[in-house]
């Protein structure tokens, strides 16, 4: 729950662009609200046909992923459920 | 109905904090490697009954973060897990974390949330590396796990539930996060998850902080309903929830089906489900106590001081009576005696508490201090079950937590420094209480390196506090330790030596009607002593005559009583009169005249003079008409009935119904000290 709000906004401005890597290696956990919001980013930019790349891993996240049963969600894009991801920091 | 729970905070608050205290206890006596059972049982009773009261209160983050913890701890409990270092520290750190949260909620501030859940994360990372390890090595062990939490209920049969999980908005803002729920579920048995999406809206719409996905899953293990009721227990009443049994293996209970919301229907499957050790040592720990509110007990022992005046009032009527009666009277009379004092040391009892009370909270600091300054240390806890006043009680922890961390920090010395003087390289903090007549002795005595006699006489002489060329004795140098703001140390540390210390442990300890008192021995350690009645609400004193006055001596200050000769008596220009007492030249008070009143006598061969004792060992020289008699009297506040009174400390009503005036000893001395510098 802490940093949600900072995260929306970061993924808000990520939200119009054409290619959108998120670099997740330093992420190192996650809630199931943070997962919500980038299940919900990555399912708004399936819907206007983008995708968004992951870069690194994050066991953390993963392991959420897979719980959450968002895997599929969220590994959409190029890589293998399982090593999906957040952080806001990389455009 | 609804019941107002904020009634039963107060005694929730209380039971907490006690039951954190004894689990911290237990911790720093668990042993990585081979661990008690016994003592993991007791931590993970404080963490579950703190989990049931704070969820019934609605404490949520509390019921959150204590539900981490006892998942882990019940790992451990079933042997899955094994004690390290890493899991003590860890669960030592939940101990700090719960505490400063129930002080958070019980003051209705808010709660240090990063900390928390930074804490929670790591229990949480602790238990799934296990999970992990556990799944990869044997698909049992998951199976294992979940016996070890229903070992009351027969042995589960392997069967498929379906749990539709549909969480309210508002879950995450009750610090409930799903994906802890669903990785207990996990440890069931196989896990099956589809996350529904359908609400979660557009992400522009999307408001981060409520909860807008869905689970179904499918759990494949040898668990119960309640099993799974009780991992959804605290979501209760912020979600729906339906627990279906797909497979109906032989002889199980043919379908369970808990509607939602989850509460009202699965807690009792869940408290069914419980470890059954629970229900004996819950009743092993309430056995035959109430908690009763200090104020009350307050009120009775006040009450019962009343009465002993009464008493002893009817007595003296008694005592003048004559006719048929009377001997049948006295009799009656001396048996009512008896009983008053037995009933008034049953009620000063109930107000007794073991000192293991204030002792218990030492060895985790120790610990905590002893890492940081890189020494080996051992606690050694001594006579804790001594009993004495909760009044006193509760003022005598600070007094002691800064003389053991005196005794840490600048008695004992370095491993290194310790090995080079011949000594072992772990220092020995003892700590001891007993009782001593009518009052009680804590020791605190350490093997370290002992007061550095020079360089306190050189930091005195440096401050102008003794003269270049003063001799003076080891008692007379330590007690320059008690000035204000006196510090050795050459670099204060935040562990001690700001030289905010020992004078005002003197003057807290004096404030009690107690005692301190120093010895070192240079290499080999220092010892302090401190001395404290038994309680404040009774004083043992010597009454004394003053024409028609009567004043209470506290015994604990009166060192003797002695007839003066006019002629031993000396004066000195503006200190008044003054005697020889053991070598030394003692000031004479007069109390008629430091009170106004008449006395029967002035001159010193008919009085008589007691000498007695303030601080620092600085003693007068009282002059009295007469001493009466030794007793207890109960002491009522003087400021609260009356108003302050210098060298007064309070008063109490004698048998004749008159009152009597107890004398404020150390008072008395320095408001003669500032009237001679004056």
């Amino acid at each position: 729950m802490t940093g949600v709000d900072a995260l929306q906004a970061q993924l808000a401005h990520l939200l119009g662009r054409r290619l959108v890597t998120l670099d997740v290696s330093r992420l190192k956990r996650i809630d199931t609200a943070g997962m919500q919001l980038l299940a919900a980013f990555v399912r708004e930019r399936a819907m206007h046909d983008r995708s968004v790349q992951w870069r690194g891993e994050s066991a953390a996240l993963s392991m959420a992923a897979q719980l959450l049963g968002l895997s599929a969600v969220l590994g959409s894009s190029k890589q293998p459920p399982g090593a999906a991801a957040r952080d806001g920091h990389t455009p | 109905m609804t019941v107002d729970l904020t009634q039963f905070h107060g005694a929730f608050f209380e039971e907490s904090f006690e039951a954190i205290d004894s689990m911290e206890a237990a911790l720093l006596k668990l042993d990585a490697g081979a661990p008690d059972q016994e003592l993991i049982n007791t931590i993970f009773r404080v963490a579950h009954s703190i989990k049931g009261g704070s969820a019934t209160f609605g404490f949520g983050e509390i019921a959150s973060f204590t539900h981490s913890l006892e998942t882990l701890l019940d790992e451990l409990r079933s042997g899955s897990m094994q004690v390290t270092l890493a899991t003590s520290d860890l669960l030592l750190k939940s101990v700090d974390v719960m505490r400063a949260m129930l002080r958070c909620v019980q003051a209705q501030q808010p709660i240090d949330a990063q900390r928390v859940s930074d804490l929670q994360f790591d229990l949480e990372l602790m238990i799934a590396r296990k999970t992990a390890v556990a799944a990869a090595a044997s698909p049992g062990a998951a199976a294992g796990a979940s016996r070890a939490q229903a070992p009351a209920t027969a042995e589960p049969r392997a069967s498929r539930w379906r749990i539709a999980f549909r969480p309210y908005p508002q879950l995450f803002a009750r610090g409930i996060d799903p994906l802890r729920m669903l990785r207990e579920l996990s440890a069931l048995g196989a896990l099956q998850v589809r996350a529904e999406l359908a609400d979660v809206p557009r992400f522009a719409d999307l408001d981060p902080r409520s909860c807008y996905l869905g689970w179904s899953l499918e759990l494949n293990g040898s668990v119960t309903h309640g099993d799974i009721a009780q991992v959804f227990e605290w979501a209760e009443g912020d979600c729906a929830l339906q627990i279906e049994l797909l497979d109906t293996p032989m002889q199980e209970p043919p379908v369970a089906v808990a509607t939602q919301p989850v509460a009202s229907s699965a807690e009792p499957a869940a408290a069914g489900a419980k470890p059954t050790a629970d229900a004996p040592q819950l009743g092993a720990h309430d056995s035959g106590s109430i908690r009763v509110n200090v104020e009350k007990i307050d009120e009775l022992m006040n009450t019962v001081g009343e009465l002993v005046i009464t008493q002893s009032m009817l007595s003296q009527l008694g005592a003048s009576i004559d006719g048929p009666g009377a001997a049948k009277l006295r009799a009656g009379l001396a048996q009512l005696e008896r009983n008053m004092r037995e009933l008034q040391e049953s009620v000063m009892r109930v107000r007794m508490l073991p000192i293991n009370v204030v002792f218990s909270r030492f060895p985790r600091m120790v610990r905590d201090l002893a890492q940081r300054l890189g020494k080996q240390i051992e606690l050694r806890l001594t006579g804790e079950q001594t009993e004495l006043d909760k009044t006193v009680l509760e003022k005598i922890g600070d007094p002691l937590v800064h003389l053991l961390r005196n005794s840490i920090d600048h008695g004992i010395e370095l491993p290194d420094a310790r090995l080079a003087a011949g000594k072992s390289p772990t220092g020995v903090v003892h700590m001891d209480a007993c009782h001593r007549g009518g009052n009680i002795a804590v020791e605190v005595r350490d093997d370290g390196g002992g007061l550095n006699r020079d360089r306190i006489l050189a930091k005195a002489r440096e401050r102008g506090l003794v003269g270049p060329h003063d001799v003076l004795t080891d008692e007379q140098i330590y007690e320059l330790v008690f000035m204000p703001g006196f510090s050795t140390a050459d670099q204060p540390t935040d562990v001690s030596g700001r030289g905010v210390g020992m004078d005002v442990v003197r003057r807290n300890v004096m404030e009690l009607g107690g005692q301190i008192e120093l010895r070192s021995e240079p290499g080999k350690g220092s010892k302090c002593v401190i001395t404290l009645p038994l309680t404040l609400a009774i004083v043992e004193g010597q009454s004394v005559a003053v024409g028609t006055e009567t004043y209470i001596i506290p015994l604990i200050s009166m060192v003797e009583s002695m007839q003066l000769r006019s002629t031993s008596v000396s004066r000195v220009a503006g200190r008044g009169e003054v005697f020889l007492f053991r070598g030394y030249y003692l000031p004479i008070v007069r109390l008629h005249e430091l009170f106004g009143v008449q006395p029967r006598t002035r001159d010193l061969d008919e009085g008589l003079v007691v000498v007695a004792e303030g601080e620092s060992h600085q003693r007068i020289g009282l002059f009295v008409d007469d001493l009466l008699s030794q007793q207890q009297v109960v002491i009522k506040s003087l400021e609260a009935n009356y108003g302050y009174v210098e060298g007064v400390s309070g008063a109490t009503i004698l048998g004749d119904g008159s009152v009597a005036l107890i004398l404020d000893i150390p008072e008395i001395i320095r408001a003669l000290s500032v009237r001679a510098a004056a």
